[in-house]
């Protein structure tokens, strides 16, 4: 007895569980039939994007009211608020716009497949001189903006539907994005070099790495090779490779305001991986030169006395224009250069 | 420009050494050579003594002899209970004044050598009837210890190299920003003396190594223990000397010097280390001290194989060597794999991964990520605490490389596992200062000794350019001099700022004193119950009770993160829900520090989402995205209203609203975030305002008894 009332609730569980996967999986499509004027919002809006070869360009208010702010849209978008107009001196908006429409030979072959109708997601760029009432609407003071736009009749907002990460903007990012919203997978088109990267670099590491216990075997007796192995993992340090690997800073910074690529970056406790590698290479250059100046070519050189000064002279001005440059950048860094001579009034 | 003097002096030295080889006159003359070489040392040692403790005096001059910061003020409390009821009964402490009403096992729980340290050093001087303040012996016990460093770093570059080497390196030392950062006047921690204990163990094992003396291997092993006494950092010597031992042996510089050396250090060593409470039996237990039990056994392995090598054929020796190789690395492993399983064998700690990879700590353990201490270094921190030293230290190692020895080999070791462990977290730039010292030094003085001969030189020699020897030996005193004006620059403006008073710099240049938090302290040390038990976030709990002497809830050590995550729960809640929670702790006031008035931008305001954060992580009502609005930290009137109702914002704004802080700006101005205020004229009903210091820094309140039951 018991064990049969064990089974059939075993199967109850069963029934009811397959049911709610159906309930889940059916409900949707089951239950919701578009109605007439959705289903030519839909065809309107496909055969614009057709024509326009992917990505749509709303040209009036009218126009971006119709398809962005309709109630119960079919589709889902992915709606670029921006603006190209000089006037408003947006140069990231401009790049950002390049990027997205570079995006369409990825999103073509979505378009134009069969699950286009089942699940569509539209890729439209709204500008600010013909859509400002769209913009008024959802509420957006500043460009760019890239938003995912569930389809129905949902508030469009920003919260939680903005892309962030504007600088390391790539197609694969975009259709990450699109994914972890719609679950639609625009697979990105790569290039070659793009696709096949990992491996290649996989197998020059590999190759790098043999040829290097090679080496290292060979030379196992020379303290010199040995030195420059250390004065690798120094150059790296000091190169901050730790904070670079934990924190992921920018190659370099831009600043919009003035359109400028600033390769340092402010404050003493965050830094590019540009400035780091600048002023590693820079330590490791003065370093060697020192190296040289200070013990191989006074003990060991054969040189003629004449091209010895010569060769001094040359080392030791380049070691003091890169010390100089250094301390330049550490003024960056702490207002003050790394070398200075105080003032001789100072108040306790 | 005293260190200016100084880089010539040693310049004249080297000179005097030059003239030492190439006169072979009378012995009268090189006696006198001799002696006036020995005076100008110890002139030049003395001028080092005296300049690297003058240096750190900034904020003794400044402010007045005080305590700095925060864990020095447990330290220094620490000290008095030491001195006032003996050694025994100072590792028997439990305070029930921290941690309420947990408690704290104070003895068992610390090193307790910096205590030990300062209290001896208060009984010395009070029995020579000099009376000290045990407040000023631990002042200035830092930097009595930084000059003892800079000698004792003398000795070590001396051993390696040569006594010019070691008079520059100890120069250098004496004024290095990386170690001035710990010691100065007044920075009373651990870190002050343990330099000092790090340079001495490692003279005395390159002395013992090059000596193979008995005695100086004991030594070390008392070094060990007095540095193993003082700080956690014991751990890097414990595996660089065994790193040392193993290079040696795989460079074939094996030797019965280095037996007797390390085996007398390792065994004595070990079980003095095992006398520390704290210590107790980790040196046979974790894996981090497992690299030093392997070293002695191989060493063990390696002297017996070659003692039972004179005694047998090669055939039969090789058999014999390959049955022991097998043995042994089964057994090691056995041992390693049941210790494991059963866990008698620890494994490695968190902040010991995050060491060997920089990620570790990123992905698993966030409480060692969030200090600030614990992050990674940039390039800009190590211009700024090495200065010259940045480009001096590689070119140092090259000359260590082109001649190697026993102690080339040691310093190379340090130089690289320590620039290794700096790159990963800042606070460890404090052990790369003294190798990056001693490395330039070697630099620097085989330079000049290169140069200085050629400047000597007659000048009708072909071979030889008079002028490039001047110009290095110019351009390397200028340098030097130049690092010496940022040495003193980082000392003076990064350094030396106690952060328990506060300055800042008016229009003319002179300096306004914010006292207020020891106005604060003393106040609850005067005017409160004495078993009052006063709550507060985590950063003041040992300024607390070192300085109003009262109970607190959580304090500087954060060993129990569920009873931290409590208190920044009550701070989180609205004040109903946190009356309740604070009733439940038996708190009696609650005291916050505020900067809105002032400027002063570490305050608790800022530090609220690590106390919504810690909050949240035993209690999961309590959200991050709750106290934000749009994923942005705001305090004015788009702030979220569980933000504007949270019992910190009513306690930090309580009455703010009343104060105008800035002309032509409207009440309730903060100077901090730069906004208005959000939720002004509100009042408190489950707390009072008990006290409120002159600049609004800290602001305490009286918890309200419950109301009389009907």
């Amino acid at each position: 007895m018991v064990k049969s009332s064990k089974v059939s609730i075993l199967i109850l569980l069963l029934v009811v569980i397959i049911g709610c996967f159906c309930l889940t999986n059916g409900a949707p499509t089951t239950n919701k039939q578009p109605t007439a004027s959705e289903k030519k919002l839909l065809n309107d809006l496909y055969e614009k994007a057709k024509k326009a070869g992917g990505i749509v360009e709303f040209k009036s208010n009218l126009e971006s009211k119709k398809f962005v702010t309709a109630q119960n849209r079919p589709y889902d978008l992915l709606a670029l608020f921006t603006s190209s107009n000089p006037k408003y001196g947006c140069g990231g908006c401009v790049q950002l716009k390049g990027q997205i429409e570079s995006f369409s030979n990825s999103y073509e072959p979505y378009l134009n497949s069969a699950k286009f109708l089942e699940k569509p997601i539209f890729i439209v760029i709204l500008e600010v001189d013909y859509n400002m009432e769209v913009f008024q609407t959802v509420g957006l003071n500043t460009i760019p903006h890239l938003l995912f736009i569930p389809s129905g009749s949902k508030q469009i907002t920003q919260k939680g539907y903005a892309f962030t990460g504007f600088e390391q903007i790539s197609a694969q990012s975009i259709s990450d994005f699109i994914y972890g919203h719609s679950k639609i997978r625009i697979e990105p088109i790569k290039t070659f070099y793009e696709k096949h990267s990992a491996q290649i670099l996989t197998i020059v590491v590999i190759l790098a790495s043999v040829r290097f216990l090679l080496t290292a075997y060979r030379k196992r007796k020379n303290p010199m090779f040995w030195y420059f192995l250390t004065i690798l993992l120094f150059s790296c340090v000091i190169m901050g490779i730790f904070y670079d690997f934990i924190h992921k800073p920018n190659f370099y910074e831009f600043d919009h305001r003035h359109q400028t690529y600033n390769y340092f970056s402010r404050g003493s406790r965050s830094q590019t991986v540009s400035e780091g590698m600048i002023m590693g290479v820079s330590t490791i250059a003065i370093t060697l030169i020192f190296v040289y100046i200070s013990d191989i070519l006074p003990n060991f050189s054969t040189f003629s006395s004449r091209s010895k000064g010569l060769l001094f002279f040359i080392g030791m001005s380049s070691i003091l224009v890169l010390l100089f440059f250094q301390s330049l950048a550490f003024q960056i860094k702490y207002y003050r250069p790394l070398f200075f001579i105080p003032s001789v009034t100072y108040h306790y | 420009m005293k260190r200016s003097e100084k880089s010539n002096t040693s310049v004249v030295n080297n000179k005097q050494q030059d003239v030492n080889i190439s006169t072979d006159g009378l012995t009268t003359k090189e006696e006198n050579k001799e002696h006036q070489e020995f005076l100008l040392k110890v002139l030049i040692l003395a001028v080092i003594y005296v300049l690297a403790f003058s240096t750190r005096l900034f904020s003794v001059l400044r402010y007045e002899s005080v305590i700095h910061e925060f864990d020095p003020y447990f330290n220094y409390r620490s000290t008095i209970y030491l001195v006032q009821e003996g050694f025994y009964n100072f590792l028997n402490w439990f305070d029930e004044r921290a941690w309420y009403p947990l408690g704290r096992i104070v003895g068992g729980t610390i090193y307790p050598g910096l205590m030990a340290t300062a209290s001896l050093v208060h009984w010395a001087l009070n029995s020579l009837n000099i009376t000290v303040n045990i407040r000023n012996v631990c002042v200035l016990l830092s930097p009595w210890f930084a000059s003892n460093t800079a000698m004792v770093t003398y000795k070590f570059a001396k051993e390696i190299k040569d006594t010019q080497t070691g008079l520059v390196a100890a120069a250098m030392i004496a004024i290095v920003p990386g170690y001035i950062s710990r010691s100065v006047a007044g920075s009373f921690d651990n870190e002050g003396i343990a330099i000092f204990a790090l340079i001495f163990t490692y003279y005395c094992w390159i002395k013992s190594v090059n000596t193979g003396s008995l005695t100086w291997a004991a030594i070390c092993s008392l070094a060990y223990f007095y540095m193993a006494s003082a700080w956690g950092g014991y751990v890097f010597i414990i595996n660089l000397i065994p790193l040392h031992a193993f290079f040696l042996l795989l460079t074939g510089r094996y030797s019965h010097r280095l037996y007797i050396a390390y085996s007398t250090m390792f065994v004595i060593g070990t079980i003095l280390s095992m006398q520390i409470t704290f210590i107790s039996f980790q040196p046979v237990q974790s894996s981090e001290h497992l690299a030093a039990i392997g070293i002695f056994g191989l060493l063990q392995l390696y002297a017996g194989l070659a003692w039972v090598k004179s005694h047998l054929t090669n055939e039969a020796f090789k058999k014999l060597q390959r049955l022991t190789i097998l043995f042994v690395l089964s057994c090691a492993a056995a041992v390693l794999v049941v210790g494991t399983l059963t866990g008698y064998i620890s494994p490695f700690n968190g902040r010991f991964y995050s060491l060997l990879d920089p990620t570790y700590a990123r992905d698993h353990i966030p409480i060692i990520a969030s200090v600030s201490e614990h992050q990674p270094t940039t390039w800009a921190s190590y211009f700024f605490d090495l200065h010259i030293l940045v480009f001096l230290f590689p070119a140092g190692l090259y000359f260590c490389f082109q001649k190697l020895t026993d102690a080339n080999i040691f310093l190379i070791l340090y130089g690289v596992t320590s620039i290794y462990f700096s790159g990963v977290m800042v606070r460890l730039m404090l052990v790369l200062a003294p190798v990056a010292c001693i490395l330039a030094a070697v630099a620097v003085s085989a330079t000049l000794t290169t140069y200085m001969k050629k400047l000597k030189a007659p000048s009708s020699d072909a071979n030889n350019s008079k002028e490039s020897g001047g110009v290095m030996v110019a351009v390397l005193t200028v340098l030097l001099i130049l690092y010496a004006f940022h040495c003193t620059w980082v000392t003076s403006e990064a350094y030396s700022s106690p952060s328990i008073v506060l300055s800042a710099k008016q229009n003319d240049g002179s300096r306004v004193i914010f006292d207020d938090f020891r106005e604060a302290y003393r106040w609850i040390g005067q005017n409160t119950a004495d078993d009052a038990r006063i709550m507060s976030w985590w950063d003041y709990g040992y300024q607390l009770s070192a300085m109003a002497n009262r109970t607190v809830l959580v304090d500087n050590n954060t060993w129990n993160n569920s009873h931290i995550a409590q208190v920044g729960k009550a701070f989180a809640s609205t004040e109903e829900e946190a009356y309740k929670q604070m009733k439940a702790l038996d708190v009696d006031y609650a005291l916050v520090i505020f900067g809105g008035l002032t400027g002063y931008s570490s305050d608790d305001i800022n530090k609220f989402l690590w106390m919504v954060r810690i909050g949240g992580s035993c209690d999961p009502n309590i959200k991050e995205q709750d106290y934000l609005t749009n994923g942005q930290y705001r305090i004015d009137k788009g702030a979220s209203p569980t933000m504007l109702n949270s019992l910190m914002y009513k306690l930090s704004y309580y009455r703010f609203s009343e104060v105008h802080t800035d002309y032509q700006k409207p009440t309730g101005f903060d100077r901090v975030r730069n906004v208005e205020i959000g939720n002004k004229n509100f009042d408190l009903t489950y707390l009072e305002e008990a006290f409120t210091s002159v600049h609004w820094l800290v602001r305490v309140y009286k918890v309200k008894d419950l109301d009389n039951r009907a």
